[in-house]
């Protein structure tokens, strides 16, 4: 024992002693700066060693984007209008923001007007195999360049019927109205055995593109007869027998992919019972 | 601005979220624990294995080792996000993670080395605390001296030839133990690496083995460098001084400076060799086994290591840091001069190590479609400039060396030249 | 009359057979496959997600969505959750691109391409291109948790990976370790950052926000322990797919049309 102790009293174990006390104070230290909750938790000690406090302060987070069912409450009419397919789908915070505490705070949501908004989905791009091929859309660097979408297209009512014609931004794009076509092609509104016209809600220009000067510049309008002009609309839906907003349609990949619709419907006498039947049986058998 | 987006350059396709994160003070801190992990295990060499040859650069050694490691420790403290927290890697470990062993690891071989200097030292405080005590004036330095030299005796004043076996004894232990830590100390910045399987150029068992390899070449290049330039600048002050005073006694012969032995340097450079061999012939296996198995990721790692990273890798690390002084430590009859040549180049190849690895696995994105590019910051124009870029490396790289200037006055590194 | 056991002890001894019996039978409960579902993981939820890529069309709202409800800095380059466009062309061509986290939606042909500039590809060379948004896994043996060398990340009981901001010191290795690039550096707290499927909403019954922004359906939200989920559902009946399945992080987030060369 005693040669024990005076083994230990040896100034060699002077450094360890010093290196103890400094682990004394680094455990005490500790204590006090390490929270009580902290420790190995569910998950065990690769993925569980953590303060369960932090859980706490996660569920805290302020909820921003409440939904638009607490929109439904005081906007009903918006609602209402908006019934109608394609922008339903859409939740009303996408375009307005989030609407937080509103309407105490904010006291408005904004309305954002810009091109972008819209163009996020209705930039044309014919991606096979993914949705957004069947989604209307526009090449934005020749339609209407710098204008906002909105002076033409309703949001909540996006349809082609809803377009906004009769209001003076539609003429500031050189759009000119149908009055001033039938001016001269008068045949073209004439009624044809009496059949309903469709595409008498559709402005000519939505096809023909703006008639600015005609016929003095440009001198002939544009004849759109690619398949994607008519399938922006007549594109049956998924799981539906019918286009949006109860349209007829047709799935574009199994009804005459390829060929031009207007080899056999007449587009400004889309009615089926005019359809040129020979032009459809010549078309089959060849 | 994302941390990291400044000095981040990317092209192809790179995730949103990827940027260049562990920039260059991620590179210095494997450089910095390199070259302690080698400078202890070369002082080791004498006291552990008795080899006599290095009996004149085994102090310096160590002396040099306990000023790096504050040093190592600073590219950590400025890379961190929130570096205030960063003590809570001793305070939570989670040991799962290689980087939670720093805390324990550092803190140990702190001890080891701490504990290894005083044995070593331990007559030399009491020496001098003696000393100052009997002197009636002393001036502030020397009271200061005075109060260091006393508090570092650590209360024990027995310098007899019995306590100076037993001082033997400890440090002999002391460093039998510290070399396997030292190896830990860098192979743990290996095992960093090598363990991030979402990583395809670091994730392989052999970083662990690359690092310490690479780390005791460093150390030992290091330390030789160090040695030969202390040795002459003494040698030069020597003599400006002599021409002044040539009468003077008082002062060091030049004569009596243990002048750079060339045989120290030519032992040392084997050893030197020896690991300069190991550390590229793993390299090179590693290379070569990612090349053979060509896995989804070899595609764009080739791209990179051949393209991108070629003069980096294969001229700057392979060729000048291995091959170049390879060649000049093994043709006969070594001088001087031709050792600092080659010491310097096996620095720089060390270094170019350490940013192919930690730079170069960021050279290139996750999809493994798309790259980017590392811009080092060279003009500090703000603190993250300053502490990211070359400024902050060079930073790092300067204050072992004051701190050695400094630790000197206390260890003396020179045992023959030891004034009482 | 000495072996004949009386009345009552005979009644005596079979009711404490009998419920001595029953005791150990009790223990045996007959269970609902509800109850051994939940059992297994001792937590009424386990959160997974479904990402329909057949219906997401690029728009983006979703990422506006996250980055306005979790603050995350809307002009901050990185987000929680972002979508990639991947066009695939007829000579074999692979062009992918994510610009600002898909943000702002996707409304040009053109590919960013970052310092290559970008790539406009008419649309008679693509064979097939699509839109896979992206988020974080919430893995089962989450890599990313593995390194944390402070326990400042950790995994909740119903399964999603949280990062405590008063205790990350930032050292980035978790950033690292994801294979999923699913993390990054939050500019103004400077900790690790990235998606929690929207915590502080999913506790309280609401779904996630990017969820309840997509327009078209192709980010599902749902409970594996709930058999009747309509998500638990996909994944178990409909045939889905993992990112980087080889490294073993076992993902909660499921892909449907997952193709071969999304990565």
């Amino acid at each position: 024992m005693g040669m024990a102790v005076r083994y230990m009293k040896s100034h060699v174990w002077r450094p360890l002693l010093v290196i103890i006390g400094l682990v004394i104070l680094l455990l005490v230290f500790r204590h006090f700066y390490v929270p009580q909750d902290f420790g190995v938790h569910e998950n065990g000690f690769t993925y569980g060693l953590y303060r369960t406090g932090a859980v706490e302060d996660w569920k805290k987070v302020t909820v921003k984007y409440q939904g638009e069912e607490s929109c439904k409450a005081c906007h009903r009419d918006v609602f209402e209008s908006r019934i109608l397919y394609p922008h339903k789908i859409i939740e009303c915070e996408n375009c307005h923001g989030p609407s937080g505490d509103h309407p105490t705070d904010p006291a408005k949501l904004p309305v954002d007007r810009s091109r972008e908004l819209c163009l996020r989905c209705h930039t044309k791009l014919r991606y096979p195999t993914s949705a957004r091929a069947g989604i209307v859309g526009i090449d934005p660097t020749t339609h209407n360049p710098g204008f906002e979408c909105s002076k033409c297209h309703k949001p909540h009512q996006p349809s082609v019927q809803f377009l906004r014609f009769s209001t003076e931004d539609w003429k500031h794009i050189e759009y000119r109205g149908r009055d001033y076509c039938q001016n001269c092609h008068k045949s073209e509104f004439d009624d044809e055995g009496g059949y309903p016209h469709p595409h008498a809600a559709i402005e000519c220009e939505s096809c023909h593109g703006p008639a600015r000067q005609h016929p003095t510049d440009p001198p002939k309008l544009a004849i759109d007869t690619t398949r994607e002009l008519c399938l922006g609309c007549h594109t049956r839906l998924p799981g539906s027998s019918t286009a949006h907003d109860g349209l007829k349609g047709v799935n574009p990949v199994g009804h005459n992919p390829g060929v031009e619709c207007v080899k056999c419907h007449n587009p400004h006498r889309p009615a089926l019972q005019l359809l040129d039947w020979t032009k459809v049986r010549s078309f089959e058998r060849s | 601005m994302i941390p990291g987006e400044l000095w981040t350059l990317k092209d192809l396709f790179v995730l949103p979220n990827e940027y260049i994160y562990w920039s260059i003070q991620i590179v210095m801190y494997p450089f910095m624990t390199g070259l302690v992990a080698g400078s202890f295990v070369l002082s080791s060499l004498y006291h552990v294995f008795g080899i006599k040859q290095l009996k004149g650069i085994a102090s310096f050694a160590l002396v040099l080792c306990f000023a790096l490691l504050p040093a190592a420790m600073l590219p950590l403290v400025l890379h961190l996000q929130g570096p205030f927290r960063g003590i809570n890697v001793l305070m939570t470990p989670h040991f799962t993670s290689a980087i939670a062993a720093f805390g324990i690891v550092f803190s140990t071989y702190f001890a080891i080395v701490a504990s290894e200097l005083w044995f070593l030292y331990r007559k030399h405080f009491v020496e001098e605390s003696l000393f100052l005590k009997k002197k009636p004036h002393k001036t502030l330095t020397e009271r200061l001296l005075y109060v260091i030299f006393t508090v570092l005796t650590l209360g024990s004043f027995d310098i007899t030839q019995q306590a100076q076996h037993k001082d033997e004894k400890a440090i002999k232990v002391l460093a039998t133990v510290g070399i396997p830590v030292a190896l830990f100390l860098h192979g743990y910045a290996g095992f960093i690496f090598g363990s991030v399987k979402a990583n395809a150029l670091w994730m392989t068992p052999l970083m662990p083995v690359i690092f310490i390899m690479s780390a005791v070449v460093s150390g030992i290049a290091f330390c030789m460098l160090t040695y030969i330039v202390t040795m002459e600048i003494r040698k030069f002050l020597v003599f400006l001084a002599r021409r002044e005073q040539p009468q003077t006694h008082a002062l060091e012969r030049r004569e009596d400076i243990k002048s750079v032995e060339i045989g120290v340097i030519k032992m040392t450079s084997r050893y030197l060799i020896f690991f300069l061999v190991s550390a590229i012939s793993l390299e090179l296996l590693d290379l070569i086994f990612r090349g053979y198995t060509g896995i989804a990721s070899w595609d764009v790692l080739r791209s990179v290591l051949f393209g991108k990273d070629f003069i980096k890798i294969f001229v700057l690390q392979y060729g000048l840091g291995n091959l170049v002084p390879l060649i000049l430590f093994l043709i006969p009859g070594l001088t001087i001069r031709r050792t600092i040549v080659g010491v310097t180049l096996v620095l720089l190849g060390v270094f170019m190590m350490r940013w192919n690895v930690v730079i170069g696995g960021q050279a290139f994105s996750l999809t493994l479609a798309g790259y980017m590019e590392y811009l080092l910051p060279v003009i500090p124009h703000s603190w993250e400039t300053f502490k990211e870029g070359v400024t902050g490396a060079l930073t790092v790289l300067v204050l072992p060396l004051v701190l050695f200037y400094f630790y000197a006055k206390i260890f003396p590194v020179f045992p023959s030249s030891e004034s009482s | 009359m000495t072996d004949a056991i009386s009345r009552r002890d005979f009644l005596k001894k079979t009711t404490i057979a009998v419920a001595g019996v029953l005791v150990p039978v009790a223990a045996f409960e007959i269970l609902s496959p509800d109850r051994v579902q939940a059992l297994k993981t001792g937590d009424p939820v386990r959160w997974a997600f479904v990402v329909d890529t057949y219906k997401c069309v690029g728009c983006g709202f979703c990422v506006k969505a996250c980055k306005l409800e979790n603050e995350v800095p809307y002009d901050a380059n990185a987000s929680r959750t972002w979508v990639e466009r991947y066009v695939l062309t007829k000579d074999g061509g692979f062009h992918a691109d994510s610009p600002m986290a898909g943000r702002d939606g996707y409304s040009s042909p053109t590919i960013d391409l970052n310092e290559s500039g970008s790539l406009y590809i008419p649309p008679e060379d693509i064979d097939k291109a699509f839109f896979v948004p992206k988020l974080c896994n919430q893995c089962e043996k989450p890599p990313c948790v593995q390194v944390c060398p402070v326990g400042a990340t950790f995994r909740t009981p119903d399964g999603v990976v949280l990062v405590d901001r008063t205790w990350c010191i930032g050292c980035g290795y978790c950033i690292m370790a994801c294979p999923y690039g699913a993390r990054f550096f939050h500019p103004v707290y400077h900790t690790a950052e990235k998606c929690t499927f929207c915590y502080h909403r999913i506790t309280k019954g609401l779904k996630s926000a990017c969820v309840q922004a997509c327009p078209f359906g192709a980010r599902q939200l749902g409970n594996l322990n709930d058999p009747n989920d309509p998500v638990a559902q996909v994944i178990n009946t409909e045939r889905v797919g993992v990112l980087r399945k080889e490294y073993g992080t076992k993902p909660q987030v499921f892909y449907i049309g997952l193709d071969r060369e999304v990565r």
